[in-house]
């Protein structure tokens, strides 16, 4: 990836008409662009969970410009993703499917298929900026219509600097049964500091996405503020999958957002292991009778983080569902908390919630913390919450030390074995390299 | 020492939390042979298993010493003490709520042995116990019989191969019919392969079927008596009163 034009440092109504320009955008997106600024600049940052005082707003470049072309071949790979793929004992099939030179199949042609079959049932998948561009009417239809500017200062800020990210339109009836990785598919930097992504599932329509890599990603800017946005239309099933392991200066503080219709089913699965400090809370709005949410999340955090993660999911109709399952594990003095909203409107009768919480604390220094709020309006509708906190069970720790593990192998096992409920909904190669990457960081932590 | 004692336990003493537990245990185990350790309840069995495998609460106090197989492994860790090749099948196995037992044993074997070389070892070895796939495939003793739990605990022994095999009460909550494939599994695989048994028992049955060369008895954390099989047939009709 080479930078080839970059803007000077902080954000003004200046630079916010810069980007505009370099961007070549319609009138009405510097409008929206400056009008989020000043949202940004009245909003105060959120006065509850991690310190983000430190954060320097003067400090960060608000836009580059890179080039980036998909690897061609194995050659071009950085050396330090190799690497790391060596270090994770990866076999080398599956090292070049992960740098996405190649498909399962070990084939090209087998992406370039993918890609026409798409784009011949109407699929859109496009980079946000092309989205823009090519499809301005549907893109300006939905654009912000889940997450406003004025949701909170970091969304704000993203609404105002955003560049990078994927646009994606499902018609109709089509199912995308088999995980889609957005770094394959759509030629864009994968790693923007204001990513923007927005996501339409159209009525009965299916996607699988998954965001992210799970191999370590050095950001060299340490702010990462994106916004998701996701509709999911009546009938339609949308998983989306994010795996995080940022760099360990980085702040990320993304919002996502469903918007879920009658009898549509949303689900958030997402994975933190990077990062100082990750505050990400995926939502979804039930607006349609019989709509579902769910939301996995699994937490890693070590020395030197601070992962204050949940979920939301507001019931707004009738015979809506919710569902939260939330791991997390903290050790070498890492902090997680699990900080979830639960609300079901008054007119959400027959509804139903659960969230479970389960927080792991490997040793002494470290700390977990649940803050759940539940909001329930309707006198017909269910919540249930359950949060459980355990240390590693030291029966089960000799046991496996019995049966000739080391003691990093048997706590490595036992941790993996507690984060399961989560990594197996994650396709295999991303599960399998999830779990190898637990291991190394109980590895590094221990030696 | 003689190159035929595998395990000398020199002068073993066990107390925690004040109490006694194990009381100047002197034993030595020659290679091949096969024991019963016998004794009432609470008279130590178990601590004196725990001892030998080494776990981290049951460390021999005042210079008690455990040599195996020529080498002093007092101050060796439980999981190196099972890589020289001892196993201890526990009473009680805890139950694991992500842990399946084939990944255990891939753990374990790795990395001299493959994953699927493991798994197809598994297979083979649970129909020989006949043991349900489904249980097998299952977290480690989730909802898991007694009975199952004593198998699955079997199966990991023959993988690990161990030259020194203590069963802890492999034999209590069995029927009839599974004490004999268990008998016979460990006639199969360990007594025919010349490996040094250690079994805790308290009944008679499974020693019908797995003639012990030696009877050792257990009392108030001392070993009091020890003899032939014939000592056991006594027990079992007598008791330990007399003893
Ligand atoms: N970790 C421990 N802490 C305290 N006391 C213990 C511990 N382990 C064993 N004991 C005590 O030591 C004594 C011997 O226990 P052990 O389990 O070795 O007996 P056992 O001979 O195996 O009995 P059983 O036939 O009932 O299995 C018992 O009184 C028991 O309560
Ligand atoms: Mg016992």
């Amino acid at each position: 990836m080479k930078t080839t034009f970059q803007l000077a440092k902080g954000l003004t109504e200046e630079t916010i008409r810069q980007i505009w320009q370099r961007k070549k955008e319609p009138q009405w997106m510097l409008e929206f662009r400056l009008r989020a600024f000043q949202i940004f600049q009245k909003l105060p940052l959120p006065k509850w969970g991690p310190d983000l005082s430190q954060i320097n707003f003067e400090e960060f470049s608000y836009y580059q410009e890179v080039t980036e072309s998909r690897p061609r071949s194995w050659k071009d790979i950085p050396q330090e993703i190799k690497a790391t793929y060596e270090q994770l004992g990866l076999p080398e099939a599956e090292q070049r499917f992960l740098a996405g030179i190649a498909t399962q199949a070990e084939s090209q042609i087998l992406y370039e298929n993918l890609r026409r079959q798409l784009e011949k049932k109407g699929v859109i998948f496009l980079s946000i900026d092309e989205g823009l561009k090519k499809h301005p009417q549907l893109f300006r239809r939905y654009f912000a219509s889940v997450i406003s500017p004025a949701d909170n200062k970091l969304a704000a800020l993203n609404s105002a600097a955003w560049s990078g990210g994927s646009f994606i339109y499902i018609p109709p009836g089509v199912k995308i049964s088999q995980p889609i990785q957005a770094y394959f598919l759509i030629n864009i930097p994968s790693v923007g500091q204001f990513e923007r992504t927005l996501i339409i599932v159209d009525e009965g329509a299916e996607l699988n996405y998954i965001e992210g890599c799970s191999a370590p990603l050095y950001h060299q800017s340490s702010l990462h503020a994106g916004v998701v946005e996701v509709i999911v239309k009546a009938g339609a099933k949308m998983r989306y999958t994010t795996i995080q392991n940022w760099s360990k200066n980085v702040y990320n503080l993304t919002t996502q957002r469903a918007k879920v219709h009658q009898n549509a089913t949303m689900e958030w699965i997402d994975g933190n292991i990077g990062s100082r400090i990750t505050m990400k809370y995926p939502c979804c709005l039930l607006v349609g009778e019989g709509a579902k949410g769910y939301v996995l999340s699994l937490s890693f955090a070590s020395r030197g983080q601070h992962h204050d993660t949940g979920a939301k999911m507001f019931h707004l109709a009738a015979n809506t569902s919710s569902r939260v399952i939330s791991k997390s594990i903290s050790l070498e003095g890492g902090h997680s908390s699990y900080r979830g909203l639960v609300h079901i409107a008054p007119k959400a009768a027959n509804s139903k919630s659960s969230v479970s919480c389960d927080a792991l604390i490997l040793d002494p220094q470290s700390r977990s913390d649940t803050y759940p709020t539940m909001r329930i309006k309707n006198p017909k509708s269910l919540m249930r919450h359950e949060a459980t906190v355990s240390v590693l069970d030291k029966k089960k720790l000799n046991y496996l030390m019995s049966r000739g593990l080391s003691r990093t192998e048997a706590e490595g096992l036992l941790v993996t074995s507690f984060a399961a409920p989560i990594t197996q909904q994650i396709p295999l190669e991303y599960a399998s390299e999830l779990n190898k990457l637990i291991k190394l960081e109980m590895e590094a932590s221990v030696g | 020492m003689s190159k035929s004692i595998i395990l000398e336990l020199e002068n073993i003493n066990l107390i925690i939390n004040r109490k006694r537990i194990l009381e100047e245990i002197n034993l030595s185990l020659t290679r091949g042979k096969s024991y019963a350790l016998m004794g009432p309840n609470g008279s130590g069995k178990s601590s004196l298993a725990k001892v030998i495998m080494g776990y981290p609460d049951y460390q021999p106090q005042n210079g008690g010493k455990i040599i195996f197989q020529d080498q002093d492994i007092t101050n060796l860790s439980m999981d190196k003490r099972a890589k020289l090749g001892i196993f201890l099948s526990s009473q009680a196995p805890p139950e694991f709520d992500g842990i399946k037992v084939t990944a255990l044993l891939q753990t374990a074997s790795a990395p001299k042995r493959s994953r699927l070389q493991i798994r197809k070892e598994v297979e083979k070895l649970s129909q020989e116990l006949q043991l349900e796939p489904t249980v097998v495939k299952k977290p480690l003793n989730q909802t898991a019989s007694g009975g199952e739990r004593k198998k699955l605990e079997l199966l990991q022994a023959a993988i690990l191969d161990p030259t020194l095999l203590i069963l802890d009460e492999i034999d209590t909550g069995v029927d009839v019919d599974s004490l004999k494939t268990i008998s016979r599994f460990i006639k199969n695989h360990f007594v025919k392969a010349n490996k040094t048994l250690l079994l805790i028992t308290h009944y008679q049955r499974i020693l019908e079927h797995l003639t012990p060369d030696r009877v050792l008895v257990m009392k108030a954390g001392r070993i009091t008596r020890s003899g032939d099989y014939s000592l056991a047939k006594l027990i079992d009709k007598k008791g330990y009163g007399w003893i």
